[in-house]
């Protein structure tokens, strides 16, 4: 039996926001490092495409950590905007659990009728 | 370019940040005497406008009018003269015995520096705020 391609969808933008967030934390402690590249993790578009195809496709889909440009001197890292990604980041997350928690809780209720 | 608010408050996190490294700069370079290549310290200012790309306004015919942040449009020379002061030792005297500071209106960096910082600080409550709603939708319909 396989789930409703919603479910898979958040279930996997989870992974996907979850990754995003340990390169968020990777880019803020490297922020004192020279030559340093920042990684990105681009799942939207992954996600977006393998929606396209079904649930398997979505549960395949695999996201990878992308390395930004190396930064030379004068392109300085700002913690601030790291700290604000990783804050929205953290707030998407929150609104797609709950948005699963939801949806779990109307097949709950749904088990409960028929018992 | 983006509509999202939090988005749009990062945007000016962002161009509040650089605005102040501007200033930080002339601050710093109020007694510069000589720079790399001659002359002296030209003060710097920071000229930001909102994120709309050229093209957008050239297709549209006008001033796009949507919510899409702010963006540093570049960074000018602020036009102040130099001030002179008779000081012949020093190792930068011209021949009159003359040695050329940048005219730094030291209040007024210190009242854009003020404003900068109040403007960042708008920038996070805003951001701050964004993020409060979201998370208050969160709680709809729950007990």
């Amino acid at each position: 039996m396989s789930e409703p391609l919603a479910i898979v969808v958040a279930a996997k933008a989870l992974d996907g926001l979850q990754m995003r967030m340990a390169a968020l934390a990777h880019n803020a402690a490297n922020v004192g490092t020279p030559r340093f590249q920042p990684l990105q993790v681009d799942f939207e578009g992954t996600l977006r495409a393998a929606a396209r195809h079904g649930a398997i496709a979505v549960r395949d889909a695999a996201f990878e950590f992308i390395a930004g440009p190396v930064q030379g001197l004068g392109d300085e890292r700002r913690l601030d905007l790291i700290l604000a990604d990783a804050s929205a980041t953290a707030a998407r997350y929150a609104a797609v659990s709950d948005m699963l928690g939801r949806r779990l809780a109307i097949g709950r209720a749904a088990l409960g009728a028929q018992g | 370019m983006s509509i999202d608010p939090v988005a749009i408050a990062r945007t000016g996190l962002d161009v509040e940040w650089q605005r102040m490294q501007v200033i930080a700069q002339n601050l710093a370079n109020e007694n510069t005497t000589r720079v790399v290549g001659g002359g002296g310290y030209r003060p710097l200012r920071l000229r930001s406008g909102p994120a709309t790309a050229f093209s957008q306004i050239v297709a549209a015919g006008t001033v796009v009018a949507e919510p899409t942040g702010t963006q540093v449009l570049g960074v000018a020379v602020d036009p102040v003269g130099y001030r002179a002061v008779h000081d012949p030792r020093h190792p930068d005297a011209d021949r009159a015995g003359n040695v050329y500071y940048p005219a730094i209106d030291h209040a007024e960096q210190m009242a854009l520096l003020v404003k900068t910082a109040r403007a960042y600080e708008a920038n996070l409550t805003v951001l701050s705020l964004a993020q409060q709603m979201t998370m208050r939708a969160l709680d709809l319909g729950k007990a």
